[in-house]
């Protein structure tokens, strides 16, 4: 298992549009991938599960990969969070 | 008789037509439990219903995509991921499997995710919540064979009313036909109200139970620009709110003639108009507008309605933003007001039995240094990317003025040698709202690059009434003598130092007292984005001499009443 931490700086935090592409990103790997902030943890290949932990600005968040490809997924993540602006 | 209804207007204009209500498909979903042979008819079912919603969405999203933004396209791209959800997915046939229609089941795992929400108080949530909500009643229509909204079958003008607009719902408007929308729920950042901005349909909402007030067919007026709606007009009413349509669309056109042009009075005295901001996010207004310069940014947004405070690097990323899109226009940022009725709650700041009184804003900074300093960092940083200016808020003292500008230079040297290079000097101000910084205005000058009179809090400072308290408003008077006394003592002082002086409360935006702010000399003013054409127009039709001798009189009479009255003679007479 592999985790990082992300700061969200984006203004109104992770919305529709990098919700979609970050599921989209995660549900390529087999891992198991999860997301938490304010120690609740969601599925990431759950698009509601990601959108009812109501991620805003300045939140702190991690990301947990759990399987064969878990670096590749992890690295993949943090390119779509950085990509869409979500991260520095 | 026309009765009318006031809510929140969130989208300009005024439309008129007859009412059709969109359902919120509270379709009759029985609880009846099902019989466990049917359970795999049930799930065939949901399934159905998936796989048909799949072709519906992806039909709206290419449809919406090709006349609005790739943003509102998204909110269905999220949709449909959505229908594919694993988790939602699994909950709903579970539910399926413990005896409940297919139906019952979705709605039942729809709520259940609902209220998994942390808070529904946000905005973001809210519109999260009604997303899920939008999702769970297409698959529940698409089970039941009905057609969920079907605004496409009017060919007369129509004003849609609902008690809350889901995005499936706002992107079928077709502005053909909708010429207006009344909703009891949705804030201005709702979909609805972002999507019918871009479709330019007026929107007036927080109607408390306008579904129990209107119904289908009636006539009415939605007035988006003053958030009126007008019940039963009769024809005095249509003709009046045509021409006021007419006229408000000519009068739009007629400002844009301004965009460009200086903000002079007619005996040729130059105004500085600038805006007030809260962020990045409202540069677009304020560059649209034509401001010409950022007369107060408001930086505690930064801080609010999130959990812990703003790095450097976030705030140097926000003020760096906005100093670029100013090019080099004039940016005054102010830093950190809190307290008073400015809370950030995870700072745990022990309660004040007075806050307004209490150790807010810079009292708070000075305390506070670490936290001043990180914003100072961010500040000379971000002065490499435009004509930045500091102005500092609440000031009473010479020495508090001194001691935040002092800091301010420690960071700025310490950066210059971390960078090894010298910045520019940047000018800093003081935002003057206490009755004590205007009574020694003259000494503040001399070490001040600039005021800026913050009138709300001068005005309640002055006369010892709280403005958010109702017991005391009539107190609160911006024409009161007391008040134009120290106001006239600031720009006085600002002349005789050289030192420009601007205001930025809600004075700026008042024609009243800007005829008796350009008369006192003030040099520049603040307003909102979306005043800023209608005041240099303003501006351009008054005389500063003529308002030299009304703000003279105005300092002799003996009641805030009397110079309003003294004003309004003066503006008929010019």
């Amino acid at each position: 298992m592999q985790s990082k931490s992300f700061l969200i700086i984006d203004e109104t935090g992770i919305h529709a549009r990098p919700a979609t592409i970050l599921v989209q990103t995660a549900t390529k790997f087999e891992s198991d991938i999860e997301l938490e902030y304010n120690s609740k943890k969601v599925n990431l290949k759950s698009i509601m599960g990601v959108m009812s932990l109501g991620v805003g600005k300045g939140a702190e968040v991690t990301i947990y990969a759990d399987g064969k490809d878990e670096e590749d997924a992890l690295t993949a993540i943090s390119e779509t969070l950085s990509s869409e602006g979500l991260t520095e | 008789m026309p009765e009318i209804i006031t809510g929140k207007n969130l989208s300009e204009g005024i439309g008129f037509g007859s009412v059709i209500i969109s359902e919120q498909a509270e379709i009759n979903i029985s609880d009846e439990k099902i019989e466990s042979s049917q359970i795999k008819n049930e799930i065939k079912s949901f399934k159905d219903s998936i796989q048909k919603a799949h072709i519906q969405l992806r039909k709206l999203r290419d449809n919406v995509g090709e006349h609005l933004d790739e943003d509102s396209a998204a909110i269905f791209d999220a949709h449909i991921m959505m229908l594919d959800d694993p988790g939602f997915n699994k909950l709903i046939v579970e539910h399926i499997e413990n005896l409940q229609k297919a139906e019952f089941a979705i709605k039942l795992a729809g709520e259940e995710y609902v209220s998994q929400f942390e808070t529904l108080s946000s905005d973001y949530m809210r519109a999260r919540a009604l997303d899920i909500k939008d999702v769970s009643q297409r698959l529940i229509a698409n089970i039941q064979g009905i057609e969920l909204t079907d605004f496409q079958n009017t060919d007369e003008p129509v004003i849609v009313v609902a008690e809350e607009l889901t995005p499936s719902a706002s992107a079928q408007l077709d502005t053909k036909y909708v010429n207006g929308i009344i909703t009891a729920k949705g804030g201005s950042t709702s979909h609805a109200a972002i999507i019918a901005r871009s479709l330019n349909i007026p929107l007036v909402s927080e109607i408390d139970n306008i579904l129990e007030k209107v119904t289908p067919g009636d006539n009415l007026i939605v007035d988006g620009f003053s958030g009126d709606v007008i019940l039963q007009p009769t024809e005095v009413e249509m003709a009046a709110y045509s021409e006021k349509e007419k006229m408000k669309k000519e009068r739009q056109n007629e400002l844009k003639e301004w965009i460009g042009q200086e903000t002079k009075t007619i005996d040729g005295i130059k105004i500085n108009l600038f805006a007030n901001i809260k962020g990045p996010e409202d540069v677009n207004d304020f560059l649209n507008n034509d401001a010409e310069g950022v007369g107060l940014y408001r930086t505690e947004f930064l801080y609010m309605n999130r959990m812990n405070l703003p790095s450097e690097e976030e705030q140097f990323q926000a003020y760096k933003t906005v100093l670029e899109a100013a090019k080099d226009k004039p940016v005054i940022i102010r830093t950190l007001d809190i307290g008073g009725d400015k809370e950030l709650s995870y700072l745990n700041l022990p309660k004040e039995s007075n806050p307004f009184l209490g150790e807010r804003s810079i009292r708070f900074l000075l305390k506070n240094e670490e936290l001043f300093r990180t914003q100072l960092r961010a500040l000379v940083r971000a002065s490499q990317h435009g004509n930045l200016k500091v102005m500092f808020p609440m000031i009473t003292t010479l020495d508090e003025f001194n001691r935040a500008k002092a800091l301010l230079i420690e960071e700025k040297e310490r950066f210059e040698a971390e960078i090894k290079e010298k910045l520019e000097e940047i000018s800093t101000g003081i935002m003057v709202e206490t009755p004590s910084a205007a009574i020694i205005s003259d000494q503040l000058a001399k070490y001040a690059d600039f005021f800026s009179i913050g009138s709300n809090d001068l005005i309640q400072y002055t006369m010892a009434a709280d403005r958010l308290n109702s017991q005391v408003s009539d107190l609160y008077q911006p024409y009161h003598p007391s008040v134009l006394n120290l106001i006239n003592k600031v720009i006085d002082s600002g002349q005789k130092n050289n030192k420009w002086v601007g205001i930025c409360g809600e004075m700026a935006c008042d024609e009243k007292s800007i005829a008796l702010l350009i008369g006192f000399g003030i040099d520049e003013l603040s307003v909102t984005s979306k005043k800023v054409l209608q005041t240099r127009d303003y501006v351009s039709k008054i005389k500063k001499t003529d308002m030299e001798h009304l703000a003279e009189a105005a300092l002799q009479v003996d009641s805030g009443e009397d110079v309003v009255y003294l004003i309004e003679e003066y503006l008929n007479l010019t």
